[in-house]
């Protein structure tokens, strides 16, 4: 261990502690992003620093405090950070478990002090650091489910896990072992390939997590790029490419059905109770069609007060009685606004993915075709493509 | 550093080493697994490989080859900078600034080529520093000039302020070889100097992937800003935003600033969707906006309510100049050609103005008449500008 020196590395991570610490409070203040779960993390870096920057001075400290100081600094640190994992993860679990495994950490810590173990505090704060690790490691794992891959997330976890089982084991062999043997990242012992594999440790952790809050940021903005700001429903690019795939299937005897609908009379609304009624009128729709949907389902809206939704593997027969269902919702559900009670009803058209038509200009024509039927035939109904012909059926309200 | 334990140089630069290794490899996953910003990050993960590199082999000085511990090792660092220069427009959609970069580069290299490396090494030390110095100014510029256009000054301050600091740290490096000569340029030599540089060079390398990282998460967070404010079609405001704008507007009505609206509606939307497709539709709405948008002022906005019907909200603005806008448009519509795959299409649409009047509650009175206006040009045969009488 000449080449190289512990207490160097550790001065690398501690500058490296103090960089993230800004890089995280300018994300909370200037960027805005995630601002509290940042401003946790960003506390939680600042205090690793004094157990990182110099292990001999310990001697600055007042004296009552040098024991210890450094050691709950180090404890705070760790569950910060945890915290402000589970909230970057937006999981809100109860904060119990973070508390109770740093604030037993702590009492174990001050109570061996307290009875001169000095050996055993060490033992109890890194134990209480491992522990806290595991369970950031854990928020990422359940947080991360629904944005990252199952291989991005276990490459993610990875250096929580060895940083756990290097904290956890020098806990252990520190319980192990007699009195006053500084184990490593401690003392004049220090052993300089635990202090590598700290740093390095240190380094993939936060980078890591700069990573997670950007790939959420490109998420939302693939995300807004697909949706429909007012309603949250697909918009009609979205929603073509996903027809696109259904037609492609439906050229392989899949057999899929999308509903075309219309509000009617909605400029009624608009015009006597403004766009804010018209925008409550959609929301108010959208509600009411989820409600009726599969997740497989998509609900797109065309355009003004055009909406469809396709239907994956589901026969005409089925995808009729789905419509039927939907337009009975509605009539069931008046919107109620400012006081005013709304009735809502919608024209539908239902219609097959037919096959020849990849880009599903055909399929659409004909749904729309369908609902221009059912407004003609008196709005709040739906008609259905006959099998075989371009012509549909009516059914009665 | 105030710590008393004395800094390993050895072990510092190869702690560097490492620093700079994981933020390339970083910036190669965000490159090729996210495709963010993919030459931006391809080339930061460039420079922070180069310098690593660079780095390895200064460490190297004395056991292997000079040709490769000097010589090299200085035009990696060169050439690290140079990406970095190279790359940095990108950013802001301009073409990559290859020339100037190669050039300092391989004036650099040539320059060092030909001077002896033994000796005290300070003519080395400038040509190496000064070029270095050069392709940060350069790149701190770049970004600031960018940044300004799109940005607060102080939050282009902010981003480009660190790779102005880089600059001039670099510059005090050219600066010492001239007036305090003597510090040993050997990074490895133990002395406070070296010690000091070293760090230094740490932070300023962890800067510099900071404001990187930084840029592109301002011009993330901007695109983000940009589509809940704009119809992502046409790309001018969306329903929200200039329904906004519009209650705004109507807030100053109290004290006596008028403002005027003017409906347009494209004529005969559905039958050119029903004939041409769906894509034809959405080009000629694009279509439209590009020939509306040269009518509208700097202080108006121009905005799509939904479907083929748009708003524009003149402030300051009576009747009579909304008649006068509207007009323009209308005409500059009728005017303009628009072609669907070799086909020709006539583009017109109606026209109802409005202006707001004290007595009007909320903005909606206002739309409103602007949208029975429009539907009186509507009834009157479509492609006129119609207001309602008062």
């Amino acid at each position: 261990m000449t080449l190289f020196d512990a207490n160097t590395l550790l001065q690398v991570s501690a500058a490296f502690h103090g960089f993230m610490a800004l890089v995280w409070l300018v994300m909370s203040q200037v960027f805005r992003i995630a601002p509290s779960a940042a401003l946790l993390l960003a506390a939680g870096y600042f205090s690793i620093i004094p157990a990182l920057l110099c292990l001999d001075c310990q001697a600055w400290w007042p004296a009552p405090l040098q024991n210890w100081l450094q050691k709950l600094l180090s404890l705070l640190g760790f569950a910060l950070m945890t915290l402000g994992i589970r909230r970057m993860m937006r999981l809100h679990r109860r904060r119990l478990d973070i508390a109770g495994v740093a604030g037993m950490a702590a009492l174990a810590m001050l109570l061996s002090i307290m009875s001169g173990h000095s050996a055993a505090a060490l033992a109890a704060t890194s134990a209480g650091m491992g522990l806290l690790t595991l369970l950031a490691a854990h928020d990422l794992q359940t947080g991360g489910r629904a944005t990252l891959t199952v291989g991005v997330r276990r490459f993610l976890i990875l250096p929580y896990l060895l940083l756990a089982a290097m904290l956890l084991g020098r806990s252990l062999t520190l319980l192990g072992m007699n009195e006053q043997r500084p184990f490593f990242v401690e003392g004049a012992h220090a052993s300089a390939w635990l202090a590598w594999a700290y740093l390095l440790l240190t380094l993939a952790i936060g980078i890591g997590l700069v990573g997670v809050v950007v790939t959420r940021l490109i998420d939302r903005i693939r995300y807004m790029t697909l949706r429909d700001p007012l309603t949250d429903a697909l918009n009609r690019r979205a929603l073509g490419s996903e027809l696109q795939t259904l037609q492609a299937q439906a050229e392989r005897g899949q057999s899929h059905c999308l509903v075309m609908l219309d509000v009617d009379h909605f400029k009624r609304i608009n015009d006597s109770l403004g766009h804010a009624a018209g925008d409550a009128a959609l929301l108010h729709l959208v509600a009411v069609l989820r409600a009726n949907m599969r997740d497989l389902d998509r609900l797109g809206r065309l355009g003004g007060e055009e909406f469809c939704v396709l239907l994956p593997h589901t026969p005409l027969a089925d995808a009729s009685r789905v419509a039927q269902r939907m337009c009975e919702a509605l009539r069931r559900n008046p919107l109620v606004w400012r006081e005013h009670r709304l009735p809502l009803s919608a024209s539908f058209g239902v219609a097959p993915c037919q096959t020849g038509d990849p880009q599903g200009e055909h399929s659409l024509a004909l749904a729309d075709w369908l609902v221009y039927r059912a407004k003609a035939e008196g709005r709040d109904r739906i008609c259905v493509a006959e099998p075989g012909a371009a012509l549909g059926r009516v059914h009665q309200p | 550093m105030i710590d008393h334990t004395p800094t390993n140089a050895l072990t510092l630069l190869a702690a560097t080493v490492l620093v700079f290794s994981v933020a390339s490899v970083f910036w190669a996953v965000m490159a090729q697994g996210a495709r963010l910003a993919p030459r931006a990050s391809f080339g930061l993960a460039g420079v922070n490989a180069l310098l690593a590199l660079s780095l390895s082999l200064h460490a190297l000085r004395g056991t292997a080859p000079a040709l490769l511990t000097f010589w090299a090792s200085d035009v990696l660092s060169i050439a690290a900078l140079a990406v970095l220069r190279t790359v940095l427009p990108t950013l802001v959609r301009r073409p990559m600034a290859w020339r100037s970069a190669g050039a300092v580069l391989l004036s650099g290299a040539a320059l060092l080529a030909t001077l002896p490396y033994s000796g005290d090494m300070r003519m080395e030390t400038r040509a190496v520093f000064a070029s270095l110095f050069a392709l940060s100014l350069m790149a701190s510029l770049d970004t600031w000039w960018a940044l300004r256009q799109r940005v607060s000054v102080a939050m282009s301050l902010l981003l480009s302020g660190p790779l102005f600091v880089i600059s001039v740290l670099l510059a005090g490096r050219l600066l010492e070889s001239l007036i305090l000569p003597g510090n040993n340029t050997d990074i490895l030599g133990a002395g406070e100097f070296n010690i000091a540089w070293l760090w230094s060079m740490l932070a300023m390398n962890l800067v510099l992937n900071a404001t990187m990282a930084f840029l592109i998460l301002a011009k993330l967070i901007r695109r983000i800003q940009r589509l809940t404010r704009h119809d992502p079609l046409t790309d001018v405001l969306n329903r929200r935003a200039l329904s906004e704008a519009i209650d705004t507007e109507h807030a100053r009505l109290q004290r006596g600033k008028p403002y005027a609206l003017v409906m347009i509606d494209m004529d005969r939307f559905k039958q050119l969707n029903d004939s041409l497709g769906h894509a034809a539709g959405d080009a000629a709405l694009q279509r439209l906006v590009e020939v509306l948008k040269p009518c509208v002022r700097e202080v108006d906005a121009l905005g799509r309510l939904g479907g083929e019907e748009f708003c524009v909200l003149l402030p300051l603005t009576d009747l009579a100049g909304a008649a006068l806008v509207a007009e323009r448009m209308r005409l500059n519509l009728e005017e303009s050609e628009f072609l669907w795959q070799g086909q020709s299409w006539p583009l017109t649409a109606s026209f109802g103005i409005a202006e707001a009047e004290p007595g009007d509650i909320s903005a909606d009175a206002v739309l409103g008449r602007a949208d029975r206006a429009m539907y009186r040009a509507k009834a009157q045969g479509r492609n006129v500008v119609q207001a309602l009488d008062a």
